[in-house]
């Protein structure tokens, strides 16, 4: 280790003697100026409450361990190098003077021993606190949500332009410090300015961006959008700084230690360099292509005369999307306001009367147009044509909320039991005349109704119209829309609630689409209705709504009780005649069974009287054991000894057994 | 060195811009910038264009949206003369009209929109009072004049409140896109929307079912009335057949002995065929169970 030490880049002599002490002053200067942002930034942190300049204060206070860490490493190197000088020197004296030499084997002094600690444990250590450094907002993000989340809502307006002024300080400030000190890193010797370098530029250019993000925060673009955004983009850097610190640290265990070529800290990151050499990328992109074409591809003067003419290819792209917006391309259907400084041009003051409004110059039509470029002119392109639409009846939390509930009433079969929108709007309106006079004295005489009430407008064709939507009204569709449910409300409080929901759709629909088409006119937005739809109106959903089914309901009802009455009469009357007839028939039946009966009888008794006369003794007796025979022919017969008493024990029930068990009890006796 | 010229150039050409910026401003259509000198408001520029100021600290512009511009104030429960209380909702359209007036004395939107809203609230309370809530939901061909009227008494109450007050805003329109009751007498409104509609489907509900119980009833009346007839008719066939019947019975006169006996024979035939158990002496005659013969009487 000692060996490769001694045979590192700050043993060898520079082919021109450069001044280590001005590398050193340079570092402490680097870490004053990056200890001066950091204070800059900390103040308007504060200040501003912003989540851009609270990332930036802790990406600027770790520059100054970059620049410390510099600092001291460029020390050690001096005070090593000079430590081997004398040595050296002494070295060389001891053999002129014939004796012979104080060290057998070179040996290693205090300061290169002090430099060897530096660079082999502290600067790894401080590397790896760089980097936990750099990656603490990630981690802060991660556990408790984006910062930016909390600058929304709590920037503070009040020093906007202070922190625009704030921000330009840093980046130029450390820009200059930043290109000064990678200039001087070019040298071998002072090759490790390279790390301050690289870091504060890539504070300035954080400075940069998190400036002009307050001078769009201050022209009221984008809201608070471009703190969010410069947030973001610094953590992300910060982020990919870190984990590139972490490979480096890792990566440089197996790192074979090459006699005489140079060590690189592993807090000199060589994406921060990517700031203090551009060309670097150059570099890294030609020995790629030299690795794998087999050749110098880099020494090829196409290479060498792209490498020249990127940055003015880059710059004379820029130029020409720049001059791009000197051109204005309005579509057909559209209309275009010129502004120059803001300021539309032939018009210097808005008119107060409204009448005023349609003599201003007239918009610019369809077709190419030219201008002078941003910011000096701008355009305002507004589609005329363009037919929008606007649904009230339901409150709506923000756009994707209104979507979803239109494509819901849209899809679905709305019934009034049922709520289908959450949040409908309840219109008054006064109880139908019939229902008053039934004479309830409630203390509320009104109903409630809800519905979806829609519209179609554009803008107007007059000169003015487009003049009027564009610079009459803040938010002119807020106020279509505040328009629109005054109209709806104060016409519902006076229209008769069957004529709306069923009576007078027409009527209704009509006298509300003048009311509001006037009412629109009136407030010189500049619009012009086309269309009023009303869909969905019923008494509130839900419990209500089912009372008003209920009675349609019972209407249904009421007929199927009759129909039901009906079927049972008919059951009842239209069998009545044949039960009728059929009583007839069974006595018409009964009394010729009794006459025909009577008649067989007489002949039946004429024949036994006749057999009787014949046989009077024969006759009677055969006519009665034919009795006996067919009568006891099933009957249980029970033979009883001569002179036994049947006694029934119990007359109710009298059965054989009993017998039975009389006739047994009596014969044992 | 040339490579760095370049990038010199380039960032001083952003410096040379932003530097610019700080000695410039626009001024927008419909918006007006008060300028201000060490603090002190020195002038106010109206139109729209561009202007040269000295940057800051020295000089500081407050730009003024002086379009119309949307103020809601939600509504609060408050009773009507007729001591129905209701929920009114107000949106006010106003803008800047005076810029130096509403730097100096309200300072920003935020702020003007709090003392207008304070206006706005106490306007809305006192003019709610002196109207009938039944005079503005009606169905009385005035209610269109009563809804206006009210309308414009507000407006005019705060229009009337802020050229007291010197603020520099005026409001241009009113609008009142809600009225509504508060929820509990809501959920009665609903209520008796509710009963009203129950009364009514049970009031039809039962004009059927008497309907079909009248249907019933006729009907039932038709068929007893039938069946009556059948059984007079029944009962007079049946008397015929008697009648009939009668006229062969005079046979059994001739032999009223044998008729009699045939008679009894039968009916003991029918008695003892149904589950008849007959005990018998051993020494009784089989014939002992059946009555005398006419001989054996004799």
């Amino acid at each position: 280790m000692m060996n490769e030490l001694n045979n590192q880049d700050f043993s060898h002599k520079p082919a021109k003697r450069l001044d280590a002490g001005r590398a050193e002053m340079l570092a402490l200067g680097g870490l004053g100026l990056q200890g001066m942002c950091t204070l800059v930034c900390l103040l308007f942190s504060w200040l501003t409450q912003s989540a851009a300049y609270g990332l930036l204060r802790w990406q600027a206070a770790l520059g100054i361990l970059v620049w410390f860490l510099t600092w001291i490493q460029l020390r050690l190197r001096r005070l090593a190098r000079d430590e081997r000088l004398d040595l050296e020197e002494a070295e060389r004296r001891r053999r002129a003077q014939g004796m012979q030499a104080l060290f057998q084997n070179a040996e290693e002094g205090l300061a290169a021993r002090n430099l060897r600690h530096m660079e082999t444990i502290l600067a790894p250590i401080a590397s790896v606190l760089l980097a936990l450094g750099l990656l603490a907002p990630f981690g802060l993000f991660l556990l408790r949500g984006a910062p930016w989340s909390l600058a929304a809502t709590n920037l503070r307006s009040d020093f906007l332009l202070p922190a625009i002024v704030g921000g330009l300080f840093v980046a130029f400030s450390l820009f200059l410090l930043g290109m000064y000190a990678a200039g001087m890193a070019r040298e071998s010797a002072w090759r490790l300015l390279r790390a301050g370098a690289g870091y504060s530029l890539t504070t300035a250019f954080a400075g940069l961006i998190t400036g002009l993000a307050f001078t769009l925060i201050t022209q009221g673009w984008l809201a608070t959008t471009p703190d969010t955004v410069v947030c973001a983009v610094v953590m992300a850097w910060m982020t990919l700084h870190a984990i590139e610190i972490l490979i480096n640290f890792v990566l440089d265990f197996y790192r074979p230690r090459v006699a005489g070529t140079e060590n690189r800290p592993g807090y000199d990151s060589r994406l921060s360099g990517l700031f203090a050499e551009p060309q670097g990328i150059f570099h890294t992109f030609a020995h790629t292509l030299d690795y794998q074409f087999g050749f110098k591809v880099s020494d090829t003067w196409f290479f060498r005369f792209l490498e020249k003419a990127f940055m003015p290819l880059v710059l004379i792209q820029l130029t020409l999307f720049y001059l791009l917006s000197c051109f204005v391309v309005v579509r057909p259907g559209e209309a275009a306001l010129i502004e120059r400084w803001g300021a539309p041009l032939g018009v210097r003051t808005l008119p107060e009367n409204d009448g005023d409004w349609d003599k201003l110059p007239t918009p610019l039509k369809a077709g190419l147009h030219i201008k002078l470029p941003w910011p000096i002119e701008t355009a305002r392109i507004m589609n005329q044509e363009k037919i929008s639409n606007m649904t009230i009846g339901y409150h709506v939390e923000n756009e994707a909320d209104a979507k979803a509930k239109e494509e819901k009433l849209r899809t679905t079969v709305v019934t009034w039991d049922t709520v289908h929108v959450k949040d409908e709007n309840q219109y008054l309106m006064p109880l139908p005349a019939a229902q008053s006079k039934e004479g309830s004295d409630s203390q509320v005489d009104a109903l409630l109704l809800s519905g979806e009430f829609r519209i179609e407008y554009r803008i107007g064709n007059d000169t003015g119209d487009v003049y009027r939507y564009c610079y009459r009204f803040q938010n002119p569709e807020e106020t279509i829309k505040t328009i629109f449910q005054r109209e709806v409300t104060a016409f519902l409080a006076g229209a008769d609630f069957w004529d709306i929901l069923a009576q007078k759709p027409e009527e209704t629909r009509n006298a509300l689409q003048a009311r509001l088409s006037k009412s629109l006119h009136d407030s010189g937005l500049g619009i012009e209705l086309l269309f009023l739809g009303i869909s969905n109106l019923h008494p509130p959903a839900g419990d209500v709504g089912k009372s008003y089914q209920e009675v349609i309901a019972s209407g249904q009802q009421k007929e199927t009780e009759i129909h039901t009455g009906w079927i049972d009469a008919n059951e009842i009357v239209g069998l009545a005649p044949s039960e009728a007839d059929k009583i007839r028939k069974a006595a018409e039946a009964d009394s010729f069974g009794v006459t025909v009966m009577a008649e067989k009888q007489a002949d039946w008794f004429r024949s036994h009287e006749k057999a009787l006369a014949a046989a009077p003794s024969s006759h009677l007796l055969r006519l009665r054991m034919r009795m006996l025979e067919e009568a006891l022919m099933n009957a249980r017969k029970i033979m009883a000894p001569r002179d036994t008493l049947v006694i029934m024990d119990d007359t109710k029930t009298v059965s054989p057994m009993n017998i039975e068990k009389a006739i047994v009890r009596e014969a044992t006796k | 060195m040339k490579r760095n010229r370049w990038t010199i150039a380039v960032a001083a050409l952003i410096v040379v811009m932003l530097l610019l910026y700080t000695f410039c401003f626009t001024v927008q259509a419909n918006t007006v910038a008060v300028v201000k000198t060490l603090g002190q408001i020195t002038s106010v520029r109206t139109e729209a264009g561009l202007y040269g100021k000295w940057p800051w600290p020295i000089q500081s512009v407050q730009t003024i949206d002086a379009r119309e511009r949307q103020l809601s104030v939600i509504g609060k429960e408050i009773p009507t003369r007729d001591e129905k209380n209701i929920i009114v909702t107000v949106v006010a359209a106003w803008k800047v009209t005076d810029a130096e007036k509403f730097v100096t004395r309200l300072g920003d939107d935020k702020s003007a929109e709090t003392k207008l809203s304070s206006r706005i609230e106490d306007a809305r309370s006192r003019v709610i009072k002196t109207v009938n809530l039944g005079d503005i939901i009606t169905v009385d061909p005035k209610q269109a004049e009563n809804f206006n009227a009210f309308h414009n008494s507000l407006l005019k109450s705060i229009r009337d409140g802020l050229q007291d007050a010197d603020y520099g805003i005026d409001v241009t329109h009113l609008w009142i896109p809600s009225i509504a009751f508060p929820p509990s007498v809501t959920e009665k409104v609903f209520a008796r929307m509710t009963q009203e509609r129950k009364r009514k489907s049970e009031k039809t509900i039962k004009e059927g079912k008497n309907e079909a119980n009248m249907i019933r009833n006729q009907a039932q009346l038709q068929q007893a009335k039938m069946l009556a007839n059948a059984n007079a008719d029944a009962i007079a066939i049946r008397g015929q057949g008697e009648a009939a019947a009668a006229e062969f019975y005079k046979v059994f006169k001739e032999n009223p002995e044998l008729a009699n006996t045939l008679r009894k024979l039968d009916a003991l035939k029918e008695i003892l065929q149904k589950r008849a158990t007959v005990v018998l002496p051993s020494d009784a005659p089989l014939d002992s169970l059946l009555p005398p013969s006419p001989q054996e009487k004799q």
